[in-house]
């Protein structure tokens, strides 16, 4: 008998929350974002959402994922900063075009510019920034540092650490190498980090992982998640029966433009571990 | 932030008193503006409260129990769900020539307030002077202990007569013993402590274990390509043990096969679920699965207090209680500390005690812990105590 009073009376419908939000005074208006979250708040990530809708947050993903047993864990994935990295030739109409790539740091993919033009003025570095780096250092590109030997630059992330760079020559007799800004990759053998993942693909694995909770293990479920998790990175499956278990051939695709390659497989290969109990990836190098 | 309501009654008086200085409002409940402002007060309280509520509705750190319940439905996360306690009961036909049936219906036991309850629904048949077994549960949750009896009292739940050439008696049933269902407490501190609930395995062994007849379930898989020696025994490749206490029913083979359908090894030819199917050669698919075994351990324990306070009886006699769930273990822990013993004595309240030492023997030795393996439930079988000298 109570919920009649309690709906009437606006208690069981959020009636009395959306009026803070719809008609603010100068109490409520000093949480009207709250209130406007929690009133358009979607459960997706920023660029899904559509007008009128609120992309949850992500200290809101991580809570539902805990309570959902997943814990944001610590991946190794490759450095982006510094890394040596080879292309192959990248020809059109007959000419080599290969150096005047610049690696897109977000899609990690070497993109090409002036692939039209047979002479230019100034060095392709000009179009380089921080988020489309070149390889090569032009001559006489200032020395904005110097980075001493055993000296972390990096924060886990993969991104410079501006205190660490020393603005003179180290007097020790350390070894040491200039630093000529963000715009360029460095010449360096590539190093693992160690991060948590990022809230974005946390919410692709906490997707992946209810849909096996709710529909079961399944190749077809496989297939979804993968495409889910890794936006076609890891593609080429080949399933091969080996009694009791099954190991599963992938290849991965570097054409995929998508950001996170590296943190991307292994939260798939976390998954498979997690759910797939008797599958065993195994990648094929080509 | 939370703003308690006197604080926020104080800024309300004072913002109002700024409306209306150099007069000042009278702060007393026979001042009716004054109650007016605390009605306003308490609706902004409650603005505050729900904001910072609604803040942490996610986090399962300070959210309250109702949101952290309501987020756990949502993402199919559910708590370990407390069983009554077990009793197995013997069916004897005292006919030295005739076989008796045990008719369909609900039989009941009743020990010292609690009722133990087992169901027949197929006739059971028992030839001359031959004994069944039936596991009978109580319809409450919680630990309920009988110690063997040779003749009880059992009726039908609809007060027909049973065969008088059939008698009962019942096992002593410390192994069965119940639980009461996760509190809200010990739900979220598992939500937050517990990081493989996302595993398969982990996802199994929960939903085994809150099967009704089923007390405590582990399950191990070896998900490598070596075999694996594990406590007394050795798991091929890709094969899954599973431990279990309670009534097997074949529903525990329908739920390991919603998984995947494993290699279970077989500890016993004759303790298996089965599974039918009709894609399997000969129909069906078991699923074996062995009872724990127990980790046994010897405790010792040294205290003191005021003699003015107590007897040496009555001390003895509550401390002993106070360690007596781990005599009667059936759950699976995977560590025994002296910490676990410190805290168990200690939540007796006996006043004025102080634990000195605790000591923890394996085959006399001592240990400074136990690790437990998941094929074993600990089980405390000497303890001693004394009062320090």
């Amino acid at each position: 008998m109570k919920k009649i009073f309690r709906y009437a009376t606006a208690e069981l419908n959020g009636f009395f929350l959306k009026s803070l939000y719809g008609v603010p005074n100068p109490i409520t208006e000093q949480f009207f974002e709250d209130f406007e979250y929690f009133d358009k708040v979607q459960f997706k990530s920023g660029a899904d959402v559509f007008a009128g809708e609120v992309p949850i947050q992500d200290g809101d993903i991580f809570g539902i994922a805990k309570v959902a047993g997943l814990f944001p864990f610590v991946i190794s994935a490759e450095s982006l900063s510094g890394s040596l990295r080879f292309t192959q030739s990248y020809i059109v109409g007959g000419r080599n075009y290969s150096e005047r790539g610049l690696f897109n740091m977000d899609t990690e993919l070497f993109e090409y510019y002036r692939t039209t033009e047979e002479e230019y003025t100034d060095d392709i570095a000009t179009l380089a920034t921080e988020r489309k780096r070149i390889s090569f250092v032009p001559q006489g590109t200032p020395i904005l540092g110097w980075i001493k030997e055993g000296v972390n630059v990096f924060t886990p992330e993969g991104r410079i650490i501006p205190e660490a760079i020393f603005p003179e020559k180290p007097v020790d007799g350390s070894s040491y190498y200039p630093y000529f800004g963000e715009k360029y990759l460095f010449f360096s053998e590539t190093f693992l980090l160690t991060a948590p993942i990022d809230a974005a693909t946390t919410m692709l694995v906490l997707e992946s992982m209810q849909r096996i909770r709710y529909n079961g293990i399944s190749i077809s479920e496989l297939s979804i998640l993968t495409q889910l998790v890794t936006g076609g990175y890891v593609s080429g499956f080949e399933l091969v029966h080996n009694g009791v278990y099954s190991i599963l051939k992938y290849r991965l695709d570097d054409t995929i433009p998508i950001e996170g390659k590296s943190k991307r497989q292994l939260s798939w290969l976390s998954i498979m571990s997690s759910k797939f109990k008797t599958i065993i990836p195994v990648e094929i190098i080509t | 932030m939370i703003k308690t309501y006197d604080e926020v009654l104080t800024e309300v008086c004072d913002t109002f008193d700024g409306f209306i200085t150099p007069k000042k409002i009278q702060r007393v409940d026979t001042n009716i503006v004054y109650l007016i402002l605390k009605a306003v007060s308490k609706g902004i309280e409650s603005v505050y409260t729900i904001v910072e509520s609604l803040r942490s509705k996610f986090n399962p750190e300070t959210c309250d129990d109702e949101d952290l319940l309501s987020v756990a439905k949502l993402v199919g996360t559910s708590k370990i769900i407390g069983k009554g306690s077990g009793l197995v009961i013997n069916i004897i036909n005292n006919n030295a020539e005739d076989p008796v049936t045990l008719e369909v219906g609900t039989y009941l036991f009743k020990y010292e307030d609690v009722i133990f309850a087992f169901e027949v629904t197929l006739g059971i048949v028992i030839p001359a002077l031959a004994a069944a077994q039936k596991i009978a549960f109580t319809t409450v949750k919680g630990s309920y202990r009988v110690t063997s009896i040779g003749d009880i009292q059992v009726t039908r739940e609809d007060e027909a007569p049973i065969d008088s050439d059939i008698s009962f008696s019942c096992v002593d049933n410390a192994s069965l013993l119940g639980y009461l269902d996760e509190s809200n407490y010990e739900f979220r501190k598992r939500i937050l402590n517990d990081g493989t609930r996302s595993d398969s395995i982990s996802e199994l062994e929960l939903e085994l274990r809150n099967l009704p007849s089923i007390l405590e379930a582990k399950v191990m898989f070896n998900n490598t390509t070596v075999e694996q020696p594990i406590d007394d025994f050795v798991l091929l490749p890709f094969e899954m043990a599973i431990f279990l206490t309670g009534d097997i029913t074949d529903e525990i083979a329908a739920i390991v096969c919603a998984k995947s359908i494993y290699a279970t090894k077989m500890f016993d030819p004759a303790k298996y679920s089965l599974y039918t199917s009709s894609v399997f050669l000969g129909g069906q698919h078991k699923v074996y699965y062995d009872n724990f075994r127990a980790k046994e351990y010897d405790l010792a324990v040294v205290y003191d207090y005021d003699p003015r306070l107590h007897t040496p009886a009555y001390v003895e006699s509550k401390v002993a209680e106070a360690v007596r769930p781990f005599v009667y273990n059936v759950v699976h822990t995977p560590f025994i500390t002296e910490q676990l013993f410190y805290d168990a004595i200690s939540d007796a309240n006996i006043a004025s005690l102080v634990v000195l030492d605790v000591t923890i023997t394996v085959s006399g030795i001592p240990v400074s812990y136990i690790s437990v393996p998941s094929s074993r439930v600990p089980k405390l079988v000497t303890f001693t105590q004394s009062k320090a000298v």
